[in-house]
């Protein structure tokens, strides 16, 4: 009697929340990962969120760069989470369909299943997001930390966490919950039972037309590729760049779907060679996953040529930031002076008497003149741009700064004891050499008498094909008068007088000291400078250095956590593809095996097909990672960054870390591919 | 000699809790002549899978032996056993094993390429196959693009192409309707008239209507078994049923006494 009373007291909603997690453990290789998918993904929205809503970050100064990246990061997180946790959840609910449809033919009803469903997400949701948050409050203080070494900043400051940031990680978070639960409610109530039991499994039809799809595929590539290598960084660049991104992904997907498919079906037709033991299944089993996984190898192929792309991006500009700086900033303060006024000696008094102050040594004091003209140029001759008649000589193009400096200065701040002629000048250039014995400035000759490997108020770059100058040392003010007068005339400017205000004297100066006296001196200097007359500008470059590096960190340390966020995509996309997999092949593997294959001859070939089949896209992703690579180098160099090793450093590493990463998650989800198969 | 001899096949699985031994072969004998068509009938649970599974060399008997040609298949190795099963069995199977990832062509041709057989020799022994089992236009379709009854006549197809030395099928007939049954019934009898030796295991009287000889299988060992002769298939069909019926009221008295 008493066993009958408490049978009759488990009702129908007792047993669904038990129901619930029983099936979520019962599906583990494919539940667990989808939850430490969300673990994570909740982890990762709540550190960005606990550094944003931190007090401390908006108050820091030269965080702006920091803060405005965590926030456009933000906001991308949340744009790549919603997506990718709807996929993982699609993925799962396919698995449980049939699960599913037995109980609803058992006698569940929708109501029932969808309470169950309800459990299964309420629970799910609580997991990923307790666990994401318990997770982000051990180590968002350590990230953080991380951020402020990476971006430069005081690293003495207290971390606390803010009332928001929790509110924002389970708001959000409950809105991709409650998607996913919705989706899964309409699936559920649109399907019939016997539709839930019985897992389609059809074969897919073959493309049309696979032949024209796969040369185009391979045309557009090849067109990406043209554009990534050999565009100039001119102002078409970023054009270029984003035609160059479309072409390949364009290209990518074609050839990965038409492209392999055309091509195995090749192999299939030379009968001597299909019909050999191990090209047989190689080849057929390849041409049966090509097609079905065509869509998601190119998921997987953009998503690691993104993750490589960026890490190389954010690593290397990271990594060269001090030599970019260096060229850029070759003095720690740049002054221009209104020559006119001569109060340099003003300028130099201020000087000592500040480093005075502040215990700080004043080095590579120097002071020179100096006048900027632009020219159009074509091999030795300078002039107006699109002077097509000048002289017979080569047409003349661009926009060339040069900057004439007196021989006097010159000697002064190279040390030498040079002697020019009349019509005589020095020439140097701080980007391709310059490489001609006479220059022409409309129509008028004159001797280079030397083009000096370096000069020390101009760093000298090969590359630096963009920012390049040129450097006239003319033997006194008449020459230079001379220059700019022709100049003006060419140009049209009739007052050459007020043009030669445009001669500056420009003072520069490294300042040597400790970090926090030296940042003083530059905030005091510049202050009394920007209330002196016929001071014109002053450059702060020890301040503009300081938020270089924190705008840089800031971009290692987002694209750094963004990539881990996008490996995770891809590794657990990769996993359910074998998990997928595995299912699929439990049948064949039967079969083979009762046909007369051997356990180890089938084992060695599906490991050879599916290593072939996700290696593909991670040689994909390397490839265009290297056609990029001209792409980037060509971005990098207008932003001062000429370090070719260095870019090629970098990248060869992340290739070997991302394919020791990728491959080791290979290896893992192999074993729970093989266990599947062999259950069967 | 005769090509198939069985002796004294006992198998007695351990469950895996508990350690209950459960005797699923008790003493089976008997022997296939070359050339015969043996059906081996017996209901849910009487061994028959399991017997099948001994002769196919996918499963080993406790004790026993199990000669083909002569040979002790017992005693051969495991890497060599694949390669035994490739060249001397074909299988038709209930639910035809046919690999969706292949052809009917392919799938014919699986065997001949796992034995590293030339491309020539392959073609050359499909095509009065593929025509005798009305499969010639199919060749080139996909298992899930054709019928039932096609299939399996792919799956014989595949049995018959490595000239095996002996046919096993296991319930050919179970997933065919009746239409498709007969023709392959049919097909079984004339690639036996051809000389080709067939143990078919089946619990369709129909199915076994056709066979020269049927065994009888019970609680784990041979039971009975009937002859042709000069029979029809008719008089085989009643013969059968009437000895079913025979079984069937001996262990309902057994039961009751």
């Amino acid at each position: 009697m008493e066993k009958r009373k408490k049978a009759k007291s488990i009702k129908t909603w007792h047993i669904l929340p038990h129901l619930a997690v029983k099936g979520m453990a019962n599906n583990g290789t494919a539940y667990y990962p989808y939850l430490a998918a969300g673990i994570f993904s909740a982890f990762t929205f709540f550190v960005f969120s606990s550094i944003l809503r931190n007090d401390i970050i908006s108050i820091l100064p030269k965080s702006a760069y920091a803060w405005m990246f965590l926030s456009i990061g933000r906001v991308l997180l949340g744009i790549i989470l919603l997506p990718f946790l709807f996929y993982t959840n699609c993925f799962l609910m396919k698995r449980r369909k049939k699960e599913i449809g037995l109980y609803n033919i058992l006698g569940l009803e929708k109501k029932h299943i969808g309470i169950m469903l309800l459990a299964e997400s309420v629970l799910t949701y609580a997991v990923a997001v307790g666990i994401g948050i318990i997770s982000g409050l051990v180590l968002a203080k350590l990230l953080f930390l991380l951020l402020l070494r990476m971006t430069g900043l005081p690293v003495d400051v207290k971390f606390t966490f803010s009332l928001p940031a929790f509110g924002e990680t389970a708001a959000f978070f409950f809105w991709v919950y409650a998607m996913n639960f919705v989706s899964n409610l309409v699936q559920v109530g649109m399907a019939r039972p016997t539709e839930l039991l019985s897992g389609g499994k059809k074969g897919e039809k073959e493309p049309r037309f696979l032949w024209l799809w796969a040369l185009l595929g391979m045309a557009a590539l090849g067109v990406g590729y043209k554009l990534a290598i050999f565009s100039e960084a001119d102002s078409m660049i970023f054009i270029n760049f984003f035609f160059a991104i479309f072409w390949v992904v364009a290209g990518t997907y074609l050839l990965l779907t038409s492209g392999s498919v055309a091509f195995l079906k090749v192999l299939k037709r030379k009968k001597k060679f299909y019909y050999k033991p191990t090209n047989f299944i190689t080849v057929s089993g390849m041409l049966y996953r090509m097609k079905k996984n065509a869509a998601s190898l190119v998921n997987i192929c953009i998503f690691s040529t993104m993750v490589m792309i960026t890490l190389v991006c954010t690593l290397s500009l990271y990594l060269g930031l001090d030599g970019m700086m260096d060229f850029s900033f070759p003095f720690d303060v740049d002054v221009y002076l209104q020559d006119s006024l001569h109060q340099e000696g003003d300028v130099e008094r201020k000087t000592r008497e500040l480093a005075g102050n502040y215990g700080v040594e004043i080095e590579n004091y120097l002071t020179y003149e100096r006048m900027t003209l632009l020219y159009g140029k074509g091999g030795e001759g300078f002039g107006l741009v699109d002077e097509e008649k000048d002289e017979g000589s080569s047409h003349l193009t661009g926009n060339y700064q040069v900057n004439i400096l007196l021989l006097d200065d010159y000697n002064k701040m190279e040390g030498r004891n040079l002697m020019l002629g009349d019509g005589e000048a020095v020439i140097f250039s701080s980007g391709r050499d310059y490489g001609y014995d006479r220059a022409v400035f409309f129509g008028k000759e004159m001797k280079v008498k030397e083009e000096p490997e370096t000069l020390r108020i101009a760093p000298k770059s090969e590359n630096n094909v963009h920012n390049g100058q040129f450097y006239l040392v003319v033997k006194d003010k008449a020459a230079r008068e001379e220059l700019v007068t022709d100049w003006a005339k060419k140009n049209g400017v009739e007052d050459v007088k007020g043009l030669m205000e445009g001669c500056y004297r420009m003072v520069r100066l490294d300042v040597v000291g400790e970090e926090k006296a030296r940042e003083a001196f530059g905030q005091e200097f510049r202050d009394w400078c920007a209330n002196e007359l016929g001071c014109l500008r002053i450059d702060n470059n020890i301040n503009t250095r300081l938020e270089w590096k924190s705008m840089y960190g800031g971009l290692l340390f987002i694209g750094v956590l963004f990539s881990i966020v996008f490996l995770m995509c891809l590794l657990l996309i990769m996993y359910y593809k074998q998990i997928a997999e595995g299912y699929e092949d439990q049948g064949a593997f039967e079969i083979m095996q009762k046909v007369g294959m051997s356990d180890r001859e089938i084992r060695g070939t599906i490991r050879r097909q599916i290593l072939l089949v996700f290696f593909v896209p991670v040689l994909g992703a390397v490839m265009h990672t290297c056609a990029g690579l001209a792409m980037v180098g060509k971005l990098f160099e207008v932003l001062g960054f000429f370090d070719a090793v260095l870019l090629k450093m970098c990248t060869a590493g992340i290739i070997l870390v991302f394919a020791g990463i990728y491959g080791g998650s290979y290896v893992a989800t192999a074993k729970t591919y093989y266990g599947i198969v062999s259950r069967g | 000699m005769a090509l198939l001899e069985v002796k004294n096949v006992k198998k007695i699985y351990t469950t895996r809790f508990g350690g209950m031994k459960v005797r699923a072969l008790n003493n089976v004998n008997f022997s296939v002549e070359e050339g015969e068509y043996v059906a081996i009938m017996g209901e849910s649970g009487s061994g028959k899978t399991t017997l099948l599974n001994i002769l196919a060399s996918l499963d080993k008997a406790t004790s026993g032996q199990v000669l083909l040609d002569g040979k002790d298949i017992s005693a051969i190795k495991p890497r060599e056993l694949c390669a035994f099963r490739r060249n001397h069995l074909g299988f038709v199977f209930q639910d035809f094993n046919l690999l969706d990832t292949l052809s009917l062509r392919d799938n014919i041709f699986l065997p001949l390429v796992l034995a590293g057989e030339d491309y020539g020799e392959m073609e050359k022994r499909l095509q009065p196959l593929a025509l005798k089992l009305s499969i010639w236009d199919l060749l080139e379709k996909y298992p899930y693009e054709v019928s039932g009854g096609q299939k399996q006549r792919a799956a014989v197809c595949r049995a018959l192409i490595t000239r095996p030395e002996l046919i096993l099928a296991d319930e050919p007939t179970g997933a065919l309707d009746s239409k498709a049954s007969s023709r392959l019934l049919r097909l079984f009898a004339d690639v036996n008239k051809e000389g080709q030796t067939i143990l078919m295991v089946t619990h369709s009287i129909q199915a076994a209507s056709h066979a020269g000889r049927i065994l009888f299988i019970k609680d784990g060992s041979v039971f009975h078994q009937i002859y042709r002769g000069n029979q029809s298939d008719e008089e085989m069909y009643k013969m059968i049923s009437d000895t079913l019926t025979v079984i069937q009221m001996n262990r309902d008295e057994g039961k009751e006494a």
